[in-house]
């Protein structure tokens, strides 16, 4: 699978909840073109939901969120980066059962937050036999 | 048997109900998330004040879970208890499995294949 290595795929949205589903299936598109299994794709989709989650909140925020998307050598690397006008109502930071789903699913994660713009970064990496 | 499809939730996910003499079955199908959850909610609360002994929440069409999702389940559950019901999850395939047991719910919810 070296020939997607390199390869990058940028979405913005505005940082509303209907749309972590298309942040999902991004996700899952490329999981599956760097050849990662099924339980695999599927663990990246649960992580980038938790963490766009942790981003976006239940009710969205003003702004936009943008997901870059970088294949690597049997590894996804997906950098979230939500630029919101204002931050309020639920803090915008992966809960305690966030952050234990995230360590069983992916292989690294963080989440950072710089007044009102926050970033994470996972990486999940392929099982080679 | 009286059986009803609400009105569609949104792309990508339905709820059927459908109302037995000794169980109210909830089939839910597409994908369950913060977006779809509020609307099992609303179905799930239905389906446990109907005082039947037994709420089978049927997720064998779930192309997708995710904690929001489960804690819809969970707050059934605990509802269904708290009236003296009993709710069961169907169906559940690997991905449902896992997210349980991450979660630590494993031994909390009733589990049928």
């Amino acid at each position: 699978m070296t020939d997607v290595d390199g390869e990058e795929v940028r979405l913005t949205m505005p940082a509303t909840p209907q749309l972590l589903r298309v942040a999902r299936l991004t996700a899952a598109g490329l999981a599956g073109r760097l050849g990662f299994s099924v339980d695999e794709i599927e663990d990246v989709k649960i992580a980038v939901d938790e963490l766009c989650f942790a981003l976006v909140g239940s009710k969205g925020r003003p702004g936009s969120l943008t997901l870059t998307y970088r294949l690597g050598n049997h590894a996804l690397i997906i950098d979230g980066e939500g630029v919101f006008t204002s931050v309020v109502g639920e803090s915008p930071a992966p809960s305690e059962l966030s952050a234990q789903i995230l360590a069983a699913v992916v292989d690294e994660h963080e989440f950072t937050r710089d007044g009102n713009t926050m970033r994470f970064r996972l990486v999940k990496r392929r099982l080679v036999a | 048997m009286e059986a009803g499809r609400p009105p569609a939730a949104g792309p990508g996910f339905d709820v059927e109900v459908t109302e037995e003499r000794a169980q109210v079955l909830v089939a839910v199908f597409g994908e369950l998330d913060l977006v779809s959850a509020p609307v099992l909610d609303r179905h799930l609360a239905g389906a446990v004040s109907r005082g039947r002994p037994k709420v089978v929440v049927d997720v064998s069409g779930v192309t997708f879970l995710d904690v929001r999702g489960i804690n819809s389940i969970v707050a059934a559950h605990t509802a269904a208890a708290d009236v003296g019901s009993t709710l069961v999850v169907r169906g559940a395939g690997d991905q449902v499995h896992r997210l349980v047991e991450i979660c630590g719910l494993d031994g909390h919810l009733h589990l049928e294949s």
